[in-house]
């Protein structure tokens, strides 16, 4: 399996991890590396954040868009007949206040954002820069959560259509990134087998962000004590890494594709490269 | 106030930069130098488990973890929901509205997942154990929320909530149906039916009237942790590591704190790549492939410390800045957690 094929495997994917794991990072290099390979790219940030300017100064192939709540609201209303009232519910805040009613909701019209940019096929991959921190799964669950508690109206109808747009595998897949780490690990094969089993959403490749490479110093004499303690410290780094490495392929035997550990101004450009050249093990 | 007062820790950041470790190391280093301490999390992963060295679940009430001589080390794990269905229990007239209140659909919801839960029951938690004279000492381990400030002004959440105007409307015609609901919003009232279904609705008027008389016991809670979260003898520490986007996210909880006059402590920086020293020109040439392993974390050390050094910047000369180099191996252990610990000298002492 190649990057190709997880570009080609379904139009939308969104990129899901815990904060400090790279998430933005590695969205964005997804992005430019399927503009690299000739695809019309959108790339969508959720929260807000700053858009890499990688992605806003490139060749044309990518488009981007900040998507938030508020604005989803005001799409959806305006397609439903409501577009009158669309200013009247942001002005008075009243979006807080159904959010609040119902849980999830503002998460939902993101994600029935996405659905209508999907169907709208003006773009050959969608990457979706995925909500913060430990939220994935609960955004990603939102689709069955709220049909729990909504039991009518438009939002009910909206949040099956948003549950058949994950559960289906060729227009809907999550990309989980996570680090080489005891506690990411962990993290990541419970939130995984969740998104699975729970939700049914089609997992792409885990990505395995911050490996560092190969020492490549066995055999080499050195006397200097300085030289001798980085090796052994980056060794011993790197066995660290391996080991939670192996803790993740035994309990979610999942493709994997592993990024560099990159500590430069030009991140992106850097995954971006080595995406192109990786084969997903 | 009481004669005893229990000091306050908030450690600050952002995700993944190690806070629950940086929290658990202070506290033993306190408990170590002989006082009794208790450390919160917010944390729903076993992490403070680990480090502390703890068998089992740690609960929502503090446990002795362990003796130092006469200093204590006890921890606890936040259990939001917990924390407001108890909250409610002391708040509530009669044990009938607390029980109103609890089986009403979207306090369930509140409880569970209303953003800034979590934040606000840390935040009440934290006032509790403020009064606990068990303690001379109360570490919290915030939620790992990008707006790490949430925490600040999460005491009035409640209050905001009961205040919001939209539904001091909802819970109008609730209120012996005479009240005469706004013109201007019985359209918006009629979109919300039609968009999310009636049930809601229903659930939103039962909630306040659930609430009714209780608003002004939210109100003044909210006052008292408000004061201790701003009183001087509480201590504020931001936690950071020393890659580019934390130490952004730093920078901008500094600013923050300095903007709500909030005197920041300490700014601590876990995971540098560790100094090994120089190597000569001869080292570099007679082991080439050490040498460029040498070379690349010496690089890296490097811009970390320009970064930090950025961070002294804003900071001001009379904050302390430590670091924690990275270690070789994960903190498991009490023992691992000491070595943390004896970086962060003088963090946790009390302002008079």
């Amino acid at each position: 399996m190649t990057v190709d094929d997880v570009f080609a495997s379904s139009r939308t994917i969104i990129v899901a991890g815990k904060g400090g794991v790279g998430k933005t990072t590695v969205s964005a290099a997804l992005a430019c590396a399927a503009a690299r390979r000739g695809l019309r790219v959108l790339f969508v940030e959720l929260d807000g954040k700053p858009i890499p300017t990688e992605l806003t100064s490139g060749d044309g192939h990518i488009t981007t868009m900040s998507l938030t709540a508020g604005d989803a609201l005001v799409d959806y209303l305006e397609h439903h007949g409501l577009g009158r009232l669309a200013k009247r519910f942001a002005s008075t805040g009243i979006l807080d206040v159904i959010a609040a009613a119902a849980p999830g909701l503002d998460d939902l019209l993101v994600l029935g954002r996405i659905k209508a940019l999907d169907r709208a096929s003006d773009h050959d991959l969608i990457v979706v820069d995925g909500p913060a921190a430990g939220h994935a799964l609960t955004f990603l669950r939102v689709a069955h959560g709220i049909r729990g508690g909504i039991r009518s109206g438009l939002i009910a109808t909206q949040a099956a259509e948003v549950g058949e747009f994950l559960a289906d595998h060729a227009r809907c897949s999550v990309v989980m990134v996570t680090l080489p780490a005891t506690t990411p690990v962990t993290e990541t094969v419970d939130t995984a087998l969740a998104i699975e089993d729970e939700i049914g959403i089609a997992l792409g490749p885990i990505v395995v962000n911050r490996v560092l490479p190969d020492d490549d110093t066995t055999g080499e004499t050195c006397t200097s004590e300085a030289l001798r303690r980085s090796v052994e410290f980056y060794r011993s780094r790197r066995q660290l890494q391996l080991e939670s490495i192996e803790t993740l392929q035994t309990l979610l035997p999942l493709s994997r594709i592993t990024l560099p550990d990159v500590d430069s101004p030009n991140v992106i450009e850097s995954l971006t490269t080595a995406l192109l050249e990786n084969e997903t093990r | 106030m009481t004669a005893h007062s229990t000091q306050l820790l908030v450690c600050m950041g952002s995700g993944g930069v190690g806070k629950t470790t940086t929290a658990a190391a202070l506290a033993l280093r306190a408990a170590q130098e002989g006082r009794k301490v208790c450390v919160v999390t917010i944390d729903p992963a076993k992490r403070l488990a680990d480090a502390l060295g703890v068998r089992g679940e740690l609960s929502n009430e503090p446990s002795l973890v362990s003796n130092f001589g006469d200093g204590q080390l006890w921890a606890m794990m936040l259990d939001a929901r917990q924390t407001f269905v108890d909250l409610i229990a002391s708040t509530s007239t009669s044990a009938e509205q607390a029980e109103r209140i609890h089986n009403n659909a979207l306090f369930s919801s509140i409880a569970r997942q209303l953003g800034g839960t979590q934040e606000y029951m840390a935040a009440e938690k934290l006032f509790q154990l403020h009064r606990d004279d068990r303690f001379d000492l109360v570490i919290v381990d915030t939620p790992p929320s990008r707006e790490a400030l949430n925490f600040l002004g999460a005491p009035n959440t409640l209050v905001r909530f009961l205040d919001h105007r939209v539904y001091r409307t909802f819970l109008a015609p609730a209120r012996g149906g005479l009240k005469i609901v706004s013109a201007a919003l019985t359209p918006i009232f009629k979109a919300v039916t039609r968009l999310v279904g009636a049930d809601v609705i229903t659930d939103v008027i039962g909630f306040f009237a659930a609430f009714e008389g209780l608003d002004q016991g939210f109100r003044d809670r909210a006052e008292s942790i408000n004061a201790v979260l701003r009183d001087r003898s509480t201590t504020y520490v931001v936690v950071t590591s020393p890659e580019a986007e934390p130490i952004r996210e730093a920078t901008f909880i500094i600013g923050e704190l300095k903007r709500q006059n909030i005197s920041l402590s300490a700014v601590i920086c876990n995971a540098m790549t560790p100094d090994f020293g120089v190597a000569t020109t001869n080292d570099y040439i007679a082991s080439p492939r050490h040498a460029a392993v040498h070379q690349q974390l010496s690089e890296r050390r490097l811009r970390e410390v320009t970064r930090l050094d950025s961070l002294r910047e804003t900071v001001g000369g009379d904050v302390k800045v430590a670091t924690v180099d990275l270690m070789a191996h994960d903190v498991t252990s009490l023992v691992g957690l000491s070595t943390i610990a004896s970086a962060l000298e003088g963090i946790t002492e009390r302002r008079v």
